[in-house]
């Protein structure tokens, strides 16, 4: 079965540190500029803490919050502990934190020749896991 | 940028061959290396294969695929599950940047997040 610490290790390289350029849409929650640290947009931020977070909490994420948030909105969401293939789950993990888990599901089941929903489910899984 | 966007365009488009629907198959055993240029070249996607004896040659198998025909695949498992894997994760990468162009050509000031989006898709 995939590893979640595998995936969030790999993808933790292409993350980089705090960022708040105003045309990255994913900075902004309505008319405020929060910005993005090591992947996690302002909107993701938002929906974990259950309110809109400050500035200076986005600048101050931990590592470990980081990891809760991808396991939770991410890795949970594509059900990544049921994928057999390791690789094939980083790269629709890695999606998922770059355009969201609906983009990416639906990119993949395009690419595994299951029905575009954008939610997996168990025909997504099978196919997947059947090579 | 927009020789960029081009470029990848071109590069879609040489790759997804239209038409293409279901399964690939082949006879592993016979000639790998050019059979599965063929799956790239012909198919989407391959969905399914069946462990069925199938008594194909490079000759009968290259009129299935001119006929865009289902075919049915058969030799070692192992060799065509990877196979199959590489192309589907090649496919998502497919997928990935076609979705990106698609963000900048609705919204052309996202462009200067293309390169970064594509290598990171490619990688």
């Amino acid at each position: 079965m995939a590893d979640f610490k595998k995936a969030f290790d790999r993808t933790a390289i292409n993350e980089g540190g705090y960022t708040n350029n105003p045309s990255d849409r994913g900075n902004w929650i309505g008319k405020a500029l929060i910005g993005t640290n090591k992947g996690v947009s302002a909107p993701v931020l938002k929906d974990f803490l259950g309110r809109t977070p400050t500035v200076q909490e986005m600048k101050n994420l931990s590592t470990d919050t980081v990891r809760a948030i991808f396991k939770k909105s991410y890795w949970d969401v594509m059900q990544g502990d049921k994928w057999h293939d390791q690789v094939k789950a980083e790269h629709v993990y890695d999606m998922c934190i770059n355009a969201g888990c609906s983009a990416a599901i639906k990119l993949w089941q395009l690419a595994i020749g299951a029905p575009a929903t954008g939610k997996m489910n168990k025909i997504t899984i099978d196919k997947t896991n059947l090579v | 940028m927009k020789i960029f966007m081009i470029i990848m365009l071109a590069l879609i488009a040489s790759c997804k061959t239209p038409a293409p629907t279901t399964v690939a198959v082949c006879d592993f055993s016979a000639d790998s290396i050019r059979l599965s240029n063929k799956l790239h070249n012909f198919y989407d996607t391959v969905l399914y294969y069946y462990d069925i004896e199938h008594e194909g040659n490079l000759r009968t198998i290259d009129s299935l695929i001119n006929a865009r025909t289902p075919i049915i695949i058969t030799g070692d498992r192992k060799r065509l599950d990877s196979a199959i894997s590489a192309m589907q994760i090649a496919n998502f990468k497919l997928e990935r940047i076609r979705y990106y162009l698609n963000i900048t050509l609705k919204n052309p000031t996202q462009d200067k997040f293309l390169k970064g989006w594509v290598r990171r898709a490619i990688e």
